[in-house]
């Protein structure tokens, strides 16, 4: 799902990855993931649970804007 | 105000009769009240100060530390400038502590929530018994 949602943006706008969080333990707590699956944004903690693609679209849009304000 | 006799201080807070006497005699107590015959006789201000005590070792403070935390516990207005700072020291020691201990039980929460969503037992726990063996 992520991975179809990403693909609506331009090229090279968003990044992402998976994180097995048994390898990454100490980064996934610092995040505040208590259960999986979970999304982060930005290094914000956005979604635990499964989240809709519209809801996460809606996220990135939202995130996407910010980025651009500021810049 | 209610009172008690040593034994009903040692079963409600769980420190020996023994211990007691020794905090009096090292004054983390002050000077208990005694009966006509010689029983000591606790108030509830004694067993609020016991349970400061307790908490306070929970968090291995020394018995010297103690109190002097104690003298603060009872006048704060007029407390010397090193208990003052002796207090300071032990709130942010208690501060890092409790940061620590919100960093364990979250990580505690991950696991326990990935254990549960696993379909084939917990393979967390498994592999940290199998650490132990």
């Amino acid at each position: 799902m992520l991975e179809s949602v990403t693909r609506d943006f331009d090229m090279g706008l968003i990044r992402w990855r998976k994180v097995n969080v048994l390898e990454e333990l100490d980064y996934a707590v610092e995040l505040g993931v208590s259960s999986m699956p979970a999304i982060v944004i930005n290094g914000q903690l956005v979604f635990t649970g499964h989240a809709s693609a519209r809801r996460l679209r809606g996220a990135l849009e939202k995130r996407l804007k910010e980025q651009a304000k500021i810049k | 105000m209610n009172t008690y006799r040593i034994g009903e201080v040692t079963e409600k807070v769980g420190i020996s009769a023994d211990t007691l006497r020794y905090y009096e005699k090292i004054k983390l107590l002050p000077s208990i009240n005694r009966t006509d015959s010689g029983i000591r006789v606790y108030e509830d201000t004694d067993i609020s100060r016991l349970r400061f005590i307790q908490r306070a070792q929970k968090m291995r403070f020394r018995l010297k530390e103690i109190g002097a935390l104690l003298s603060m516990r009872e006048d704060p207005q007029h407390a010397r400038e090193e208990v003052r700072l002796l207090t300071r020291k032990k709130l942010d020691e208690i501060e890092k502590h409790l940061g620590e201990l919100q960093y364990l039980r979250n990580e505690l929460q991950l696991l326990l929530n990935l254990c549960r969503a696993s379909k084939n037992g917990c393979p967390i726990i498994e592999s940290i018994d199998q650490e132990k063996i």
